[in-house]
């Protein structure tokens, strides 16, 4: 029969709805409002999963995201999911689940072997078997262990959905959405404050969704929050980790219980919440007792069993037997009967109980000063052993259900992220959030109040508070709902352990038992910290929230100590498993990081442009209509700069616009050579070292006016020259009047380059005479094209004739166009990256390869560039013995000897004397075939370069087994005397 | 003379039409056809930007808003003047001239964009990126702030409680697009003609 374990009616599931899903291939059914667990259970299934290192069969033990075993595939294909709770997955229509760490089956286990030998799998097993031979650890231990221990499997395709991250402020955020969340959100929204509240939950409300009686008030205080403008509720989001300046993060499950997210939605989303304050209203979660075979499917912690019977409608077992050590079994044990289910006795370690009474008028056998020392049952539970906690009485009771009430644990999480210190309640046996460090204040069960009027009380209290430390001080009173009376008293017996025979576990997901933390004990791990290393207790995804306290209690016993005493291992973010999606967001893919794009982009797109990403920007490598790879054009377009004209975008070299009386004078200490001299409507080549002496970048800057620059920078380095200025502007030269900024942006600019450029030009300037003499080189002039403003500088990278011609962006491509049409009798190409650093080589300019952070000024053969008079930044390091010693690597160039391409030179090839010789005298730094000198021939580092001009080294790539003969020569290779340039 | 129109930096496909969810109020994003100066006095020389510009200067996170016109505080002593397109250049030789040798005057009319944002859902679309409280209380009308969405420096200029002004890197204007079509995608949203 389907859903045999549904209750006929009570609960908050829709009846009158089916939603049908599969479990390991099986197919069931249940309601919309239920979990993957809660529909598991309604349908029988038991046994859900096997535990991580003994294989254990497991069961589901909570109702919530505490949960320890239930971890269980979700859907299938790209979308799968592994170790997702099933008790906080929401059932929908269609959801595909599966069990993990099985093979071949859940029901046949070949690994659970491992129990068997369970005594030979200590604590720190691994560490001390797998020690040896070291190599094994990698080829063999290791997968073996994975394959093992592995718990769900990712999906191997990309993941089809999207996920995205969001900004909040608030005044007061409100984690947690029981009685005092609510009461506390509602009380900081009357006052004004902008409020978050964020629920883990799909449903609002926490422990109020068991009591039908404080319905009607839920409601209304969920309609009034909804009814305040600056109240922002936020269902299905966990708060996972609470970070300095009150900094919280949270990931919002936006689609998760959909089986595919709508059109344009995310499946989820990640918040980063500033809040001014926050009041952890995160409630408590029931923790359990560690006896033996504690970990059969059918033991169940009592309040889950009373959620599942309360709020899904699902009876978790038909007999249940109940384990406790306070008045809570008590409560969970009669909402058990109300719904149906048999109470076969409560079993309550303590000689005295408010509760027995009214159990035993409910005709239930209540057994004081007992305790449970097995578990019957291997796949489901059948019954338990108990006994009198004075020794005898040893009976056993049948049942199928073992409910087990071991307490409360307060969810300090959030609170201990920040680093408040925990506070010890000896009344309930448990820590509670101390003294608050950040904005923070906890209340209602969170801070250890039970009850729902007095959480409701408390939470209002905290949300004025919070409120009024954010300013807000005039809030309105609302109804609290009255306290019934009906609520059981908190205290607990601090009662951890039976001590009986058999695995008794203290983490289930870790597969931890009592005897580890012992063992851990013995050998010499006493500390908590060291203990939860050396035995994995509480490391797990649920972080031991059920179960945690219970292993520092079994390690307090070894020491001879209090709990107090030993604490708890710190708590760190996060709070519950957070996707990797979410951390993501929208930065996957090509989205990692935006694209910059010059104002030329879509004309090279157009134009068959292949694209290379050089930073942010994508820049055009070389043109091709067919997409041919290799050198062929890159040749010709180098080729036809060489023989005719070409043009290139170099819209990318950095631009700072540099504007003030003492604008030479601050040029003049940047740079090593002299700028305030620059005649106006002249360019001129300038080179930067670090504070180090060391190169840091060169350009061309020109001089616009008497008080004017603009200065040219590499593309990589133009945001790091801005700052090096602003910097020293700002607190080394304050005094200077000068201002900068960047214009990079602002221009398009072109480089026109060839023996027939200026003819090319002149076909289409307007206003500038392009003559030698009227314009030579290194001049700056304004002008038109195609009745655009433009301004052209006479300053050559190839080598060749050059100008490049800059206009406002978005008259970049009529410009190019009109360059282009001018330009079509003297056979003007547009060339790329790629031709423009074949060309430059081949002139033996210098860029990135070069100015690698690690040359100088004389190392580049720039030593006459530094001025004899006036100081620069770097003169007094570059002077130091180190960076002048003759033995440093020297800038030179080097051709192959042999006339042809057939052996290549490669950049970062060493420069030896002999073929097989292992001395290194330098290597090549920027390599390239030449279409001038028909070879391979590039630049590069050498020590005593210069004067080894002439001279034949051999160029050795030992990784392809590559040696080349090569000729040091000047790195010009082309016209060394500059005549060209200046045609 | 009068240069010819200018090509936009938001791209080819940054046409008018409707994306994303539909229903709703839709988040709607223009490109603004205007003139951007960028002007920094130098010490003792605000007086004389002033008076160039013909208004008060506003101070940090501030920007000065009349009608289709804005000055918006970005640096000591510096600021963007946004003014409806007018000729090429004009604006810059005008305030140059006017101002004198303390103030340094830039042309950014290429070199920054500015994107119009509005609807009821723009703030919440901007949050995706922005980590700046763009929130009534926190962010009044007038109000501006330069911040980093998504790597990009953007300056947030709020017009009105649903209106924003994005002054954008030239360069990135399209890369901002891309990253502005996910934020409002689950909003729905409407490219408008440049205005």
């Amino acid at each position: 029969m389907s859903q045999r374990n549904r209750l006929a009616s009570g609960g908050r599931i829709d009846r009158s709805r089916t939603l049908k899903f599969t479990f390991d291939g099986h197919a069931f059914e249940g309601h919309p409002g239920d979990t993957l667990a809660s529909a598991l259970i309604a349908n029988g299934e038991r046994l859900v999963g096997r535990s991580f290192k003994y294989h254990r069969p497991r069961g589901i033990v909570t109702s919530g995201p505490e949960e320890p075993c239930a971890l269980v595939q979700l859907r299938a294909g790209a979308r799968q999911e592994p170790n997702t709770r099933a008790t906080v997955a929401e059932l929908f229509d269609g959801l595909v689940a599966t069990s993990q760490n099985r093979w071949p089956s859940l029901a046949v286990d070949i690994a659970s072997i491992n129990s068997l030998v369970g005594r030979f799998l200590p604590a720190g097993f691994y560490y001390k078997t797998f020690m040896w031979p070291a190599s094994f650890w990698e080829k063999v231990y290791e997968p073996l262990i994975r394959r093992a221990a592995g718990l769900g499997k990712a999906a191997m395709e990309p993941d089809p959905d999207e996920y995205e991250t969001v900004h909040a402020h608030c005044d007061v955020l409100v984690v947690g959405s029981g009685a005092a969340g609510l009461a506390a959100a509602r009380a900081a929204g009357a006052a004004g404050a902008r409020v978050i509240l964020a629920e883990q939950d799909f449903e609002m409300g926490g422990g109020l969704l068991l009591e039908p009686q404080h319905e009607a008030w839920r409601r209304s205080m969920l309609e009034a929050l909804s009814a305040i403008p600056d109240v922002r509720l936020l269902p299905r989001t966990s708060v996972f980790g609470f970070y300095e300046h009150d900094v919280l993060g949270a990931i919002e499950r936006v689609s998760d219980h959909l089986p595919v997210p709508p059109d344009h939605q995310v499946r989820q989303r990640r918040w980063t919440i500033r809040a001014r304050q926050t009041v952890l209203a995160t409630g408590a979660t029931e923790r359990p007792i560690a006896f033996p075979n504690n970990d059969r499917p059918g033991v169940m912690l009592a309040s889950a069993a009373m959620t599942y019977a309360r709020r899904f409608g699902v009876a978790a077992g038909e007999r249940a037997i109940v384990f406790a050590n306070n008045d809570g079994g008590y409560e969970s044990a009669f909402a058990l009967q109300d719904a149906g289910v048999a109470v076969a006795a409560i079993i309550d370690v303590r000689n005295k109980a408010k509760g027995a009474d009214a159990a035993r008028d409910r005709g239930i056998v209540v057994r004081l000063g007992s305790e449970v020392t097995n578990v019957h049952g291997g796949r489901s539970v059948s019954g338990a052993t108990i006994r009198s906690r004075n020794g005898g009485g040893e009976r056993t009771i049948d049942g199928d259900l073992l409910c087990v009430a071991g307490g409360w644990n307060p969810a300090v999480y959030l609170a201990s992220h920040t680093r408040a210190r925990l506070r010890w309640d000896g009344g309930l046996s448990a820590f509670l959030p101390g003294t608050p460090v950040q904005a923070e204040r906890s209340a209602g069960t969170a801070a250890g109040v039970f009850g729902i009027a007095r959480c409701a009380a408390d939470g209002a209290k905290a949300g004025l508070e919070a409120a009024s430390a954010a300013g807000f001080r005039d809030s309105k009173a609302f109804d609290l709902p009255a306290p019934d009376g009906g609520d059981a008293d908190p205290k607990v017996e601090a009662f951890w352990e039976v001590k009986a025979k058999g695995k008794s576990f203290v983490d289930l997901q870790n597969d931890v038992t009592a005897d580890d933390i012992r063992l851990a004990h013995r050998e010499g791990y006493t500390h908590i910290e060291h203990a939860k290393r050396y035995t994995t207790h509480s490391m797990a995804t649920d972080q031991g929230r059920t179960s945690g306290l219970l292993g520092s209690a079994v390690l307090a016993e070894a020491r001879g100590e209090t709990v107090q005493k030993v604490g708890m291992p710190t708590y760190r973010p996060y709070v519950t498993p957070v996707s990797w999606g979410g951390f993501a967001g929208r930065e996957a893919g090509h989205h990692l990081a935006p694209v910059r794009r010059t104002p030329l982009h879509h004309w090279h797109i157009r134009n068959h442009g292949i694209f290379l990403e050089t930073g942010l920007w994508l820049r055009p490598l070389y043109y091709s209509a067919t997409r041919e790879t290799g050198w062929d054009p890159i040749l010709r377009e180098a080729r036809a700069v060489r023989q005719n004209v070409g043009i290139c975008d170099v819209s990318t070299l950095g631009k700072i616009d540099i504007q003030g009386r003492d604008a030479g004078t601050f040029l003049d200490r940047l740079y090593t050579n002299t700028f305030s001299t620059l005649a106006v409507g002249k360019a001129r080549y300038g080179l930067m070292l670090r504070e180090d002496g060391m190169v840091f970048d060169d350009g061309t800057t020109s001089r616009l006016s008497e008080t004017r620059y603009l200065m040219t920078t590499t593309t990589a380095k133009a945001a790091e020259v801005l700052a090096h200025m602003e910097f020293l502007h700002q607190t080394v030269w304050p005094e200077l009047d000068v201002r900068t900024c960047t214009v990079t942006d602002q221009w398009a600019q072109m480089s026109v380059a060839g023996p027939k450029a200026r003819l090319a030009l002149q076909g289409c300037v307007e206003g500038l005479d392009l003559g030698n003499e009227a314009f030579p080189f290194m001049g700056v002039g304004d002008a038109r094209i195609a009745g655009c403003p433009v301004r052209l500088y006479r300053v050559s990278f190839s080598g060749e004739m050059a100008y490049e011609v800059a206009t406002p962006a978005g008259y970049g491509e009529r410009v190019w166009e009109a360059i282009l049409e001018a330009g079509k009798p003297q056979g003007i190409v547009p060339y790329g990256l790629e031709a423009l650093g074949l060309l430059r080589i081949e002139k033996g300019h210098v860029a990135g390869p070069e100015l690698n952070g690690q040359t100088t000024a004389k190392d580049l053969g720039f030593e006459k560039m530094m001025k004899k008079k006036g100081d620069f930044i770097g003169r007094v390091s570059a002077e130091r013995p180190a960076l002048v010693s003759p033995d440093r690597p020297r800038l030179v160039g080097i051709r192959a000897v042999d006339p042809s391409f057939e052996k290549r030179l490669r950049g970062g090839a060493h420069l030896v004397e002999k073929p097989d010789s292992k001395k290194s005298l330098g290597w090549a730094t920027s390599i390239t075939r030449s279409v001038e000198l028909e070879r391979w021939l590039g630049l590069a580092m050498i020590r005593q370069g210069p004067e080894r001009i002439g001279q034949r080294l051999y160029a050795t790539y030992p990784l392809k087994n590559e040696v080349v003969e090569v000729e040091i020569c000047s790195p010009h290779h082309v016209d060394p005397e500059n005549l060209r340039v200046r045609a | 003379m009068s240069a010819p129109e200018r090509l936009s930096p938001f791209g080819p496909e940054f046409t008018p039409g409707r994306h994303g969810a539909s229903g709703g109020s839709p988040v709607t994003l223009a490109e603004r056809k205007v003139d951007i100066v960028q002007v920094m006095a130098g010490r003792g020389g605000d007086a004389a930007a002033a008076s160039a510009v013909g208004s008060v200067l506003p101070g940090p996170g501030k920007a000065e808003i009349a009608g289709s016109s804005m000055t918006v505080w970005i640096q000591p002593s510096g600021w963007l003047v946004i003014r409806p397109r007018a000729e090429e250049g004009a604006l810059a030789r005008t305030l140059a001239s006017a101002a004198g040798d303390s103030v340094a005057v830039v042309d950014q009319g290429h070199g920054r964009s500015v994107l119009r944002l509005s609807g009821p859902k723009a703030g919440d679309a901007l949050a995706k990126g922005s980590r700046v409280d763009l929130h009534a209380r926190a962010f009044p009308p007038g109000s501006a702030a330069t911040t980093s969405i998504d790597h990009m420096t953007v300056t947030i200029v709020k017009v009105d409680a649903s209106t924003f002004d994005l002054v954008l890197p030239g360069n990135f204007s399209e890369a901002f697009v891309d990253w502005l079509r996910m934020a409002a995608a689950e909003f729905g949203y409407e490219i408008g003609r440049p205005a």
